[in-house]
């Protein structure tokens, strides 16, 4: 297929790679006003039905299993043209290896192509999180945190922003292996749980969240968008956590849950809310052939 | 010595010649199988073999096949192409066992992760040795207020055979917009005591006359009392060993006394005539006095840490600082597990 777009999604663990890719074919199918549309059903739907209707009932899918196979092709149509959006998900484990191993998967090599974007999921808090380095301690702290302080984050994993960069630069180093060093990787930053943020936060918008939280990563993106492609979205599924059972009862009771849920995103340089999920996906899929 | 090597198609075990480097040498993809075993006695029988030890980075090899970069250290052959790709500069930093060299190195590379080096007009752009920061950075993250660790980093060690490594960082320059790609030694002190005794040790350091500036980390706690004047005798010494690896031109000399919060902001006596011994052989040559993880509520963790940096990368114009971000403490700064925990919404 000449022009093949595909979508890769990566991220941890925590990071809500399977709910996302779920509510987005939720998206896809309900139509509404976004610029993609459906051609028709992927072949394989088990996969995506089953979180479907986990969502609707109000709760969260099980995240991927480690093992599966599930590269569900979709058919999309995006400005007239018609195309397949490949959306592969793979279990977080994966991509502790890539950053651990230094191997991207055996079989996604195929899908280092000129009309491939990446998207990279990072949640926008963690269930508990901790500063854990002397000096972000002090910086942020003051110069007494670390003489209180008793604790032994030695063995701890690294943090969300060292391994986000770290993924980026893997990707472009890998794209420009294989298609030259000409090439302009497109990589997209997806804040998930966006509602968890406060609201403050929320009108802030997605790239002051990463200059205050991740700042490795904010500078990362500011100082490289000369070689890449890259922008950053934040991705509230429905609007509130389905974790907390008066907000999902009250999601699935009061109408639609489909009507929930927005993207939070500075595609025109200021800050703007859009209610089209999609919107992530449309950016995506807008890569010009290189 | 027996040796195994990663690098696909590489026949050195059995012909003892390297496919990447064409020398009867192994390259830095060949793992010497007794150097884990040899790690401990390394070169230094002065070294407490009750320290931990790094073990040679041999993770993430696999990196080689797809050409990926292997996240660890890089070495001579690795740090050619980035050279090449735009001007680096190469730092090299030496010192005695437990001077600080490679606490020196994490030190520069958490200011880049939490936003310190916004107040000097630095930011963050880039490094393909995020990894090997990070492992370097690990054993750092330990507190204990009635205990203070004698020393926040591992003690590097590099095995047999192999070659120096190298860290990289990309900045960006905030008054100009320049990027500065820097590429720090990250050598094990037992290279800089050798380098003292034997003559002979100075061919692996070949790379110094190619250094845009050469650090030399003191223990500053040694240059106070009668320890001085060893620290004098040995550091001119190091010095005249340094110019017979040099060719005409010297790099910038920086003299770095650590252990600020224990010695204060002045730059002992004692390191002047280092410098002023250094100044007379023809080198450019600057003193500091670093702090890299304080224990002393007056000294912030850091203190000079990134002014030595800016003056061996010819920073000269330094930017108002800027101020710091306002504190919560619930904040993440960065801090958030990817690797583990529950899915999200």
């Amino acid at each position: 297929m000449s022009d093949h777009r595909t979508v890769l999604f990566i991220g941890g663990h925590a990071a809500g790679k399977t709910n996302l890719l779920i509510r987005l074919w939720m998206a896809l199918r309900n139509g509404g006003d976004s610029q993609i549309t459906s051609r028709g059903l992927p072949a394989d739907l088990n996969y995506l039905n089953d979180g479907m209707a986990t969502q609707l009932a109000g709760g969260y899918a099980e995240h991927t299993p480690a093992g599966l196979e599930a590269r569900p092709s979709i058919p999309v149509s995006l400005d007239g043209v018609d195309g397949d959006l490949l959306i592969p998900d793979r279990p977080g484990e994966d991509w502790t290896r890539f950053y651990n191993e230094r191997r991207w998967p055996d079989d996604w090599l195929d899908l280092i192509r000129p009309t491939t974007t990446c998207l990279l999921l990072v949640r926008s808090k963690p269930p508990e999180g901790q500063v854990k380095d002397w000096l972000a301690l002090q910086h942020f702290l003051g110069p007494q945190a670390n003489f209180n302080m008793a604790a032994d984050h030695s063995k701890d994993p690294p943090p969300a922003q060292v391994i986000l960069v770290d993924w980026i630069q893997l990707i472009a180093g890998l794209f420009q292996k294989k298609l030259g060093r000409s090439v302009r990787p497109r990589i997209g930053v997806i804040i998930t749980a966006w509602d968890d943020l406060d609201a403050d936060a929320q009108v802030e918008g997605p790239m002051e969240h990463l200059r205050n939280e991740h700042k490795l990563l904010f500078d990362f993106i500011t100082n490289n968008r000369d070689r890449m492609d890259i922008e950053v979205f934040g991705v509230t599924l429905f609007g509130g956590d389905l974790n907390n059972a008066e907000f999902a009862d009250r999601l699935v009771d009061a109408g639609d849950p489909r009507k929930n849920g927005a993207v939070a995103h500075e595609l025109a340089g200021q800050v703007e809310v859009s209610p089209d999920l999609m919107l992530p996906i449309v950016w995506a899929l807008r890569v010009e052939r290189r | 010595m027996a040796y195994t090597c990663t690098f696909e198609g590489c026949l050195f075990t059995e012909q003892q010649v390297c496919s990447r480097t064409g020398n009867s040498s192994p390259c830095e993809y060949a793992q010497d199988e007794e150097a884990d075993d040899d790690a401990d006695s390394a070169e230094d029988e002065d070294v407490p073999a009750s320290e931990s030890v790094v073990a040679p980075p041999k993770a993430a090899l696999a990196a080689a096949a797809e050409g990926l970069h292997t996240g660890e250290e890089l070495g001579l052959l690795e740090i050619g192409p980035l050279m090449e790709e735009q001007y680096a500069h190469l730092i090299t930093i030496l010192g005695d066992y437990k001077a600080g060299k490679t606490s020196f190195l994490v030190c520069i590379y958490l200011a880049s992760a939490c936003g310190m080096l916004a107040s000097h007009g630095l930011s963050f752009a880039g490094s393909l040795t995020l990894p090997g920061f990070e492992a370097r950075a690990r054993t750092s993250r330990k507190w204990n207020p009635n205990n203070p660790p004698d020393r926040m980093t591992e003690r590097t060690v590099i095995g047999e055979g192999r070659g120096a490594g190298f860290l990289h960082l990309d900045l960006v320059r905030e008054d100009d917009r320049r990027r500065v790609r820097l590429l720090m030694s990250d050598l094990p002190g037992e290279w800089t005591k050798n380098l003292i005794d034997h003559e002979r040790h100075g061919e692996r350091l070949s790379f110094l006359g190619r250094s845009d500036a050469i650090l030399i980390m003191i223990d500053g706690e040694q240059l106070l009392g009668r320890t001085r004047h060893v620290e004098v005798d040995r550091n001119r010494v190091l010095i005249d060993r340094i110019i017979g690896l040099l060719p005409d031109r010297r790099p910038l000399l920086q003299l770095v006394a650590t252990r600020a919060d224990k010695i204060g902001s002045a730059a002992p006596p004692a390191l002047a005539e280092i410098a002023e011994y250094a100044r007379s052989k023809g080198f450019s040559c600057e003193t500091h006095n670093v702090s890299t993880f304080s224990q002393t509520e007056g000294t912030p963790c850091g203190a000079g840490v990134i002014e030595a940096l800016k003056a061996s990368i010819a920073c000269e114009r330094d930017p108002p600082p800027r101020a710091s971000s306002p504190e919560q403490p619930t904040r993440l700064f960065g801090w958030l597990p990817v690797m583990s925990g529950v899915e999200a919404g």
